[in-house]
């Protein structure tokens, strides 16, 4: 696997399908982004960073069944797969080791 | 139920890639219903709509790969042999569609470069939205030699201008070679400021600011100083020395000034002092570029009153300038963008051919017809064989080809056919461009025809042409139901039947109106050439600028005299059809009245000479000296002033110089017929040294009894033997009045030649049209024939159908041509009766040519014997 660059909005909606636990599509993902972090992104941005993470195989998808409501349009459901969860793991180790070299006083708290 | 907004979702499923379509509009339609009921429904549709925008990104839009393989090249390829197949099985009618459109195509493309060129006049000059012509009354060519000087000083807008003299045949001398040129401009200094060009050779600082210089044009330059430098060269112009200071680029060909050369304004008063009321200069001012030309027209008015109005005041007895306005007079200055003087004010065209806008507009609309004309027979042809291809579209359709494919089957067909006539046409054209070019007066070369826009358009509007003449037929014929076509039921429609016969009448009323227009064109030119000049007009012989003979004039003319078909001769500063200059005079009577008649000096015997007879009065006498006082007007001066009688009448040019009326000539013409006889008034010229003969060249007019030719080589020996610098010219009044109907002779012979076309194209049509009609009737007449019918009957059962055509063609296409001819003939004051007789001819032409196409096809086939046609059943 080459070095993998994940973008700042890409990284959250990989996380935000992690967290919604193979129930992740468009517009949940959306709203789910709303409820968790207060940004307001468009539909097409989500549909965007969804298919760029499944092109870069961080997330896999399968058709769900129809429905009456969407207008009989089925839903593509979104899960992280393997090698998802280990970049998840990655970013989440580097973000820890860099914390900890970052002196306290920065915070300016004390 | 809620709907998001249709165009919308339209719209999103047209670029959208199919396999994010159905997932895009799935979230898309359940953000829909959730903010309905959140934010109502207007609010929803607008993020729906504004949704589907966003959505528009490279990642969802339709690639190539996206398009249905419908038109593949596997197709395409087919669609192009079948296309040919067909064109070459049915040659007869493929030849007279390509070879209709080809000629359709032909006219527009040649109306097409001229009409470009029409309205590119002027257009090259640098800054031409900034360069004016100053007129006067919006119609005066001509203004005072103070105007530019004053204007530049009074108004801030005005950044240079200048003024200038021309065009004028100048009598030029190098190195003792005499010769005629036309084209001769005198101009300021600043003549290339406002006309700026590229400058070959010399200087352009210097070019007209040296006294006596004179700037030459590239060709000039070859024609008369061949292999010489001619920078320093002096060359004579009008007697006076000249030396040439710079070599300018011809004048491009649409410009309304031809100049050959311009030499410098001369330092005399009436060029540097002048007078207000004089209008010696053509004026011509370049404006600042922030300048607005508007307003600055709207100071001509105080300019006008300031300078102007106390000579003109003067002159006419009125109080004040005011006064003389409130008396229903008018007097301004108008700027005229110089790019407008070709179109829109013709009379302004220094040199170069003026135009006329409804030419222009004329022969667009010819042109287009023409091409409708082929785009007709087209669709008729297409359609009529519409009926030999259904079971060819029915066996197709049931081999399971798509209405689609077979449209694009059609079109192909006819887009191969307008795309070998536009290589057919832009061939004809290119062989037929010096024709075309002396047809219209201009001087295109082949590589301006080529010009990529020219080609790009071409190919646009053959594109567009072989759609339009394709479609018709094209969607008709898809459009037929398998099963009939194969059980053989198919028949023409009556709907087809009526549309083409609709389409042929329209061919030949357009036909008509453009041969009966063309004959009413001829008939006039014919009436104004043959109308009664008042004048014995083949009889006078002009002799131009006899003042170059003036040092010895008695014994030039006594030897002119001498030649023993001469009957008399007359000096003059005028001669009919060779235009003349107005000047003013006021009545003397209690209220004075001002009249500009037409003015010339003349000899005593320009009476005899002309053959002019008097109503009234006397003609001058060389016997009495104070004839020089008197004046001799016409008929239409009584007229216009409002006089009974004219005899003992005195006008006035002012500062108390009176002339006394002695006689009255009966009106004889002395200019186009296009406008009635004007007022004329004569003044008497006792000798060669008259200063007026010298200024607008003195001619003389001869009356000769017989041997033309040989009167004009014994003229001719006389003139070598008494002048020198000064080439023998010379005119018969009747040619020069033919001359004046050069415009209505070139309009007269393009419009022939475009009629003529037009009525080509249709019976092009009429003949395929007819030749397929008695294919189709093959058996319908052998039955006839059988059942005893005559050749003859036969012959003028098929003739009648389409005569009945024309018929109906007629009676729509005469009102037509009347009333164009009407319009036209009222540019003519001596203009040609319409006799509605004459409407009858090409009626006639029509019909007969129509029954010669049908009429030998048709009788070919009534003679064929019914066995061979029937036995096949």
């Amino acid at each position: 696997m080459g070095r993998l660059t994940l973008g700042e909005f890409e990284e959250l909606v990989l996380l935000i399908v992690a967290v919604l636990n193979d129930n992740a599509y468009g517009v949940n993902v959306m709203e789910e982004i709303l409820k968790q972090t207060g940004r307001k992104v468009n539909i097409s941005a989500v549909h965007t960073a969804l298919d760029r993470l499944e092109n870069k195989s961080l997330l896999s998808s399968h058709l769900g069944g129809a429905t009456k409501t969407r207008g009989g349009r089925r839903k593509r459901f979104f899960t992280v797969t393997k090698v998802g969860l280990e970049v998840i793991q990655e970013t989440r180790l580097m973000r820890d080791k860099l914390y900890g070299q970052i002196s306290s006083l920065r915070f300016g708290t004390v | 139920m809620n709907q998001p907004p249709k165009i919308f979702l339209r719209f999103l499923e047209w670029y959208c890639k199919p396999r994010a379509l159905e997932v895009i509009e799935g979230d898309l339609y359940e953000l829909f219903e959730g903010r309905c009921e959140k934010l109502g429904t207007r609010k929803a549709r607008l993020f729906f709509a504004w949704d589907v925008i966003r959505f528009l990104r490279w990642r969802y839009v339709k690639g190539l790969d996206d398009i249905p393989a419908l038109i593949s090249l596997a197709m395409i390829r087919n669609y192009f042999k079948i296309a040919i197949r067909n064109l070459l099985r049915y040659k007869f009618f493929s030849f007279i569609n390509i070879m209709g459109l080809s000629v359709g195509v032909v006219c527009c493309l040649a109306i097409m470069v001229f009409v470009k060129d029409e309205v590119s006049y002027d257009q090259f000059l640098p800054d031409h939205e900034r360069v004016f012509r100053v007129s006067l009354n919006e119609r005066g060519t001509n203004t005072p030699a103070l105007l530019v000087y004053q204007m530049r000083q009074d108004f801030p807008e005005v950044e240079t201008g200048t003024r200038l003299y021309g065009p004028f045949d100048a009598t030029v001398n190098i190195d003792s070679h005499v010769f005629k040129q036309g084209g001769a401009f005198i101009g300021d200094s600043t003549f290339f400021e406002v006309f700026q060009t590229k400058f070959l050779a010399g200087s352009e600082e210097y070019a007209l600011k040296k006294p006596n210089s004179v700037v030459i044009t590239k060709s000039f330059a070859l024609n008369h100083f061949k292999g010489k430098d001619p920078i320093g060269q002096v060359m004579k112009v009008d007697g006076e020395n000249h030396t040439v200071t710079a070599v300018v680029v011809d004048c491009p060909g649409n410009s309304h000034m031809q100049y050959e050369f311009v030499v410098d304004i001369p330092s005399e008063s009436w060029a540097t002092k002048g007078n207000w009321t004089a209008n010696n200069f053509i004026s011509y001012l370049k404006l600042r570029s922030d300048a607005n030309s508007d307003l600055l027209q709207s100071k001509f008015q105080a300019f006008v009153e300031k300078y102007v109005g106390p000579g003109l005041v003067k002159f006419t007895g009125h109080s004040s300038f005011e006064e003389y306005l409130a008396d229903g007079y008018k007097f301004n200055y108008h700027l005229i963008p110089v790019a407008d003087i070709h179109l829109e004010h013709p009379r302004m065209s220094l040199g170069g051919t003026p135009g006329s806008k409804n030419n222009v507009y004329i022969f667009s609309i010819v042109a287009f017809f023409i091409l409708l004309i082929a785009c007709i027979n087209f669709i008729n042809l297409s359609t009529s064989r519409s009926a030999l291809r259904s079971k060819e579209v029915g066996i197709r359709k049931v081999l399971g080809s798509l209405k689609k494919q077979l449209v694009f089957q059609f079109l192909t067909e006819s887009l191969i056919i307008s795309g070998v006539s536009l290589i057919i046409a832009l061939g004809i054209l290119l062989l037929i461009l010096p024709g075309f070019n002396e047809l219209a007066g201009k001087s295109f070369s082949i590589l301006e025809v080529l010009q990529v826009e020219n080609i790009l358009i071409l190919i646009a509007a053959g594109i567009v042409t072989g759609l339009i003449a394709g479609s018709y037929p094209a969607f008709y014929l898809s459009s037929i139901k398998p099963i009939k076509a194969l059980k053989g039921v198919f028949k023409d429609q009556s709907g087809s039947n009526f549309l083409k016969k609709g389409l042929m009448t329209f061919q030949f009323s357009i036909s008509i109106v453009l041969l009966a227009f063309t004959l009413i064109i001829y008939l006039q030119l014919k009436h104004i050439t043959k109308a009664e000049l008042g004048i014995a007009a083949d009889q006078t012989l002009v002799v131009k600028n006899v003042v170059a003979a003036e040092k010895s004039f008695s014994a030039f003319e006594n030897s002119i005299r001498k030649i023993p078909e001469v009957e008399s001769t007359v000096i003059s500063n005028h001669y009919p059809s060779g235009g003349a200059s107005d000047w003013s005079y006021t009545t003397v009577e209690d209220v004075s009245k001002k009249i500009g008649p037409y003015h010339a000096f003349v000899g005593a015997e320009f009476q005899e000479v002309l053959g002019l007879s008097l109503v009234e009065g006397r003609f001058f006498e060389k016997s009495r000296a104070l004839d020089t006082t008197t004046v001799v007007v016409n008929e239409a001066f009584l007229e216009e002033v409002g006089w009974e009688t004219g005899v003992g009448k005195v006008l006035s040019r002012g500062n108390g110089k009176n002339f006394k009326i002695i006689g009255v000539l009966k009106d004889y013409r002395f200019g186009s017929m296009r406008s009635d006889i004007q007022s004329m008034l004569l003044r008497y010229a006792p000798s060669i040294s008259q200063p007026e003969l010298h200024y607008g060249g003195g001619h003389m007019l001869i009356r000769v009894s017989k041997n033309y030719d040989e009167v004009i080589r014994s003229v001719k020996s006389e003139w070598v033997r008494f002048v020198e610098e000064e080439p023998f010219e010379y005119v018969f009044l009747d040619e020069s009045f033919n001359r004046l109907y050069g415009a209505e002779r070139k309009f007269g012979k393009l419009f022939l030649v475009f009629s003529v076309l037009a009525i080509f194209v249709a019976c092009l049509g009429l003949l395929a049209l007819a030749s397929f009609t008695l294919q189709r009737r093959l058996k319908e007449i052998a039955i006839r024939k059988v059942f005893g019918a005559s050749e003859y009957q036969l012959s003028g059962l098929i003739i009648n159908s389409f005569t009945k055509l024309i018929g109906i063609g007629a009676l729509i296409g005469i009102p037509l041509a009347y009333y164009m001819s009407d319009k036209w003939l009222e540019n003519f004051a001596e203009r040609l009766t319409l006799n509605p007789i004459l409407f009858l001819f090409p009626i006639i032409a029509v019909l007969l040519l129509s029954w010669i196409t049908v009429g030998f096809q048709s009788f070919k086939t009534a003679r064929t014997n019914p066995a061979k046609v029937l036995k096949d059943e």
